[in-house]
């Protein structure tokens, strides 16, 4: 594939990551499981389809631009920071774990740890933010949580891969 | 080694999920222990500690505080509280329901405040900002 459509399918995996990440803050996920900032985490699916048919180096930077654009969109430099670290956070577990997908795991336990690491860093960063220990009350509940989204995001990335396989939109690795 | 796409799960999915459950019973079993006898209901008002309530088992008490956008209203039962009335738009604070135990939170964001359980060990200058 040569480096134009390269760009260009970034860009449309960024726009689309953008959008997912926008259009799931109005689910009100929240008043199922009443935790401040849950979410259904769908715009990591874009960023685990970006790892299994680009590079790791585009996905970061895919990555990095819907969560700076999310954040100038509808949001604040905190959660620009929240995002931001779970974000690497999940990207890089994915990225490590891929290398044994399919041997060890699939794309259900995959999504799940990323999803998983994606709280670790939100909580994380606002410890640091907050300057508190407090708010690791939320995280026993948003674990549990992220298996169920796991397993959601894990389906979805599951067909989709199928499908775009066979459309030869990218070469695979 | 990807064409053998099969939606059967890994072991190594079980272990990831055995992790996750292990760690969230963990923090909890951690949280549980810092729970002490006496407790205090303490409401933040942007960022700033506008009551604090020593928590009985007699205790009763409605707290009505205006917010930044509305006025707000806390009801104290027991050693627990929660937001009875807030008028914002996403009423999450609500939601929350009743917090009890040490460390447990309830925010409302569009009126900056936050209610909060703490214990006679915990120091209580540490917070000073709402974040959703």
């Amino acid at each position: 594939m040569n480096n134009t459509k390269r760009i260009a399918l970034c860009g449309m995996l960024t726009a689309l990551a953008l959008a997912l990440s926008l259009a799931e803050r109005m689910i009100p996920l929240e008043l199922l499981i009443p935790i401040p900032g849950i979410k259904l985490g769908l715009a990591n699916v874009v960023t685990m389809f970006a790892l299994l048919f680009l590079t790791p180096k585009e996905a970061y930077s895919i990555l990095f631009c819907r969560v700076v654009l999310a954040s100038l969109f509808a949001g604040s430099v905190t959660q620009f920071l929240f995002s931001l670290f779970g974000g690497m956070m999940a990207l890089t577990t994915t990225w490590l774990l891929l290398h044994k997908y399919n041997q060890w795991f699939s794309f259900y336990g995959i999504s799940a740890a990323s999803a998983t690491m994606h709280n670790f860093g939100q909580i994380l960063a606002a410890m640091l933010v907050m300057q508190t220990a407090d708010v690791i009350a939320y995280l026993p509940l948003l674990l549990v949580s992220s298996i169920p989204v796991g397993f959601l995001t894990g389906a979805i990335l599951d067909v989709l891969q199928k499908h775009m396989k066979h459309l030869h939109l990218v070469e695979r690795k | 080694m990807r064409d053998k796409t099969k939606l059967l799960l890994r072991w190594g999915d079980f272990l990831i999920f055995f992790v996750i459950i292990a760690a969230a019973c963990g923090i909890w079993i951690h949280l549980a222990l810092l729970q002490t006898d006496q407790t205090y209901g303490e409401i933040w008002l942007d960022g700033e500690l506008y009551q604090q309530i020593k928590l009985g088992n007699h205790t009763k008490q409605t707290i009505q505080l205006q917010g930044k956008a509305a006025e707000v209203t806390i009801e104290v039962d027991g050693r627990q509280m929660r937001f009875v009335e807030s008028e914002c738009p996403d009423h999450t604070c609500e939601n929350t329901g009743w917090v009890s135990r040490v460390g447990q939170t309830a925010v409302c964001l569009p009126n900056r405040v936050m209610t909060k359980i703490t214990g006679n060990t915990n120091d209580t200058d540490a917070v000073d900002m709402i974040v959703q």
